[in-house]
């Protein structure tokens, strides 16, 4: 959490408004949370469990235990570190339950295991199938998406957190409740392994490289 | 191409936190130096960013449109199980009542026990059933969660905490949100296990365990007793894993404590002052109210309930104190004689057609209990100010009548509708149950 914050550095915070008034057991002011959030949180849970129906299943957990856990809410922080945090929380558990039952059922494999092989095929498919033809737009997002399920738990949720809800490190620290210097070695592990899994498929559909490139790159950047 | 790393650790980190904007002024200005000599660099540069920007690529996220619908629905069934499974049991209505009562019959019937031991139990479950009688009613509705739980309860022998907590609540929240909130690994489903689990857990799960032990100590007497009966609760067979995790944490936490405090908790020391008077002050502030309020007319109610209850209703908890209400006021109409008995039956048929079960099973509840003092306070709350009072709150308002005010109380009344809330069907029912054991 960051230092020297306290509840009134966050009173202008619509959502942290919305839940205050959802703490006095407001459920109009719930449902526009709801709404506020849905598409968001249910991107995150795609992020885990790569299944749309599911991942609404988890998002609705989330909600349920927002509402739930509404009375002893504190607006101490933005509130979508607290919610993302309930969200984390849910996936991890969902996700760890079904290893668990997975592990059971392989005799008892390493815990990591099935994140292992994910990333040892990828790699492979990614070093020795390259692309023979250019892939359509679904394909492509279903490439993308194995990538990033292939990645570590924590690599995979900063990630999402960072590309999607455009948190910055120390957001995203509070919302894993790990330190910076964690949120910055597990962003660019994933960057690194996004990159291996992903470098057939780098060049197909951008524009030629150019030597001054880099000039670009900064203009992005610098947005 | 090559999957090969072509930079190390410490260029990636640069590289990456480069890219997302995150590097301090001066270690930009040296990469991007070094960038501009550095090809192979600026080349894992490129590839980093055109990998990021093909998560683009992801699927969109088209959140169906009866999500935030079904949403609500599910959360409002969930709500309305739990209150059915509390209004459902048959006699032991109240949490502590019924964790008092049950834990002492479940393990009489389980296991022989020393007659001492009966003894105990058996006044231990009496006082808790008449301290919660004396319990206000917006704390009992508050731990709904926790009553849902209590009629699957079993002995779980494996947990040896559960032996100690047996006669005890909890405050279920605190658990749960430092599990939601910290992320703590799941605490293991047998207490032998737990020393394995805590050397799991990070240095600061074990400060936040720490620190959990030092808001225990300095938590109310009646918090404590919550935290403790709850705990029990749900460590004696809730098959709800987020309430089993709760209910862990909370074991560890009563384990790290000292000798000295868990016999604190477990002796819970009388408080037998306060909750004279806080009783006192419910039963006083709610008759001096019932006296001063000018009797609605059907119109007045029959509008009240349209325009203003029904729609609060939707507001699930808010809702459950304005029906509240109503029952409070039904009680009033009907101490008031029988010149207003059709206003009260007139009102009971308005209620019947146009509440749901729900609200009907909580008005039903109330009028069993013929707890009206507080309702009464959450009458006159909810019509004012929709705010629902706190215990102290109660009490200071009785102490800031004036005199007058409180010599206008009818004492004789509140005594006698005391003493009728004590001579109950479940003290009789109580003494009929540990009677036959």
């Amino acid at each position: 959490m960051s230092e020297g914050t306290n509840n009134s550095d966050f009173a202008a915070d619509p959502d942290v408004v919305l839940m205050l008034k959802v703490r006095d057991d407001d459920a109009s002011a719930f449902e526009k949370l709801l709404k506020r959030h849905q598409a968001s949180i249910t991107r995150l849970m795609i992020g885990w469990v790569a299944n749309q129906q599911a991942a609404e299943d988890l998002a609705q957990e989330v909600f349920l235990r927002v509402y739930r856990a509404r009375k002893s809410y504190q607006p101490t922080a933005k509130f979508t570190t607290w919610l993302y945090r309930i969200a984390n929380n849910v996936a991890s558990n969902a996700v760890r339950d079904k290893k668990r039952r997975r592990e059971i059922n392989l005799g008892g494999r390493a815990t990591n295991m099935s994140t292992a092989i994910g990333m040892e095929q990828l790699v492979m498919a990614a070093s020795e199938s390259l692309p023979t033809r250019s892939l359509d737009k679904s394909e492509r997002a279903e490439m993308v998406q194995q990538a990033v399920m292939a990645l570590g738990d924590n690599q995979r949720i900063a990630l999402m957190l960072s590309r999607f809800e455009n948190m910055s490190y120390q957001e995203i620290a509070d919302t894993m409740d790990l330190s910076v210097k964690a949120i910055k070695s597990l962003l660019s592990r994933a960057r690194g392994n996004l990159k291996v899994l992903l470098e057939p498929y780098l060049e197909e559909g951008t524009p030629p490289h150019h030597e001054n490139d880099y000039d670009g790159e900064q203009s992005v950047e610098a947005d | 191409m090559s999957s090969q790393p072509i930079t190390s650790d410490h260029d990636l980190e640069l590289l990456s936190a480069y890219l997302d904007n995150e590097l301090p002024a001066g270690d930009r200005a040296d990469l991007e130096r070094r960038l501009v000599d550095d090809e192979p660099l600026r080349l894992e540069l490129k590839k980093l960013r055109k990998a990021w920007d093909l998560l683009d690529e992801m699927p969109d996220t088209n959140v169906s449109k009866q999500f935030a619908t079904s949403t609500m629905q599910l959360i409002a069934q969930k709500l309305d199980e739990e209150v059915l499974a509390v209004t459902d049991s048959q006699s032991y209505r109240w949490s502590g009542r019924r964790t008092a009562v049950n834990f002492v019959t479940t393990r009489l019937l389980s296991r022989p026990v020393v007659l001492t031991a009966l003894v105990g139990c058996i006044i231990v479950g009496l006082l808790a059933g008449w301290r919660t009688r004396r319990k206000a009613n917006h704390e009992q509705l508050e731990s709904i969660a926790t009553a849902a739980v209590l009629p699957m309860i079993k002995v779980f022998p494996d947990l040896k905490l559960a032996q100690p907590l047996a006669d005890f609540p909890l405050l279920v929240q605190l658990a749960r949100t430092d599990i939601v909130e910290n992320k703590m690994p799941l605490p293991p489903a047998k207490s032998a296990d737990i020393p394995q689990w805590l050397e799991l857990l990070d240095p600061s799960d074990k400060e936040l365990l720490r620190i959990r032990s030092d808001e225990l100590r300095r938590l109310e007497t009646s918090q404590r007793r919550q935290f403790v009966q709850a705990g029990v609760a749900i460590l004696s067979g809730s098959s709800d894993p987020e309430l089993i995790d709760s209910a862990m944490l909370m074991s560890l936490v009563f384990e790290s404590l000292d000798a000295d405090r868990r016999a604190e908790i477990l002796q819970l020391p009388p408080e037998e002052r306060i909750g004279e008077i806080e009783e006192e002050a419910y039963r006083k502030v709610a008759f001096w109210y019932a006296g001063n309020l000018s009797p609605l007319d059907r119109d007045a109610i029959e509008e009240w309930v349209n325009d203003y209850l029904l729609p609060v209703y939707e507001l699930q908890g808010r809702g459950r104190f304005a029906v509240n209400a109503v029952g409070w006021w039904m009680e009033q109409i009907s101490l008031r004689g029988a010149s207003e008995t059709n206003l009260q039956s007139d009102l009971v048929e308005l209620l019947k057609t146009t509440l749901s079960s729900q609200a009907k099973t909580i008005l039903q509840g109330i009028s069993e209990q013929g707890q009206l003092f507080v309702i009464g306070i959450w009458a006159l709350h909810v019509i004012g100010d929709l705010r629902e009072p706190s215990n102290q709150e109660i009490v200071d308002s009785y102490l800031s009548l004036s005199d007058d005010e409180k010599n206008r109380i009818d004492l004789s009344d509140a005594q006698r509708a005391g003493k009728d809330l004590l001579r109950g069907p479940y003290r009789d029912k109580i003494r009929q149950r540990t009677g036959d054991e």
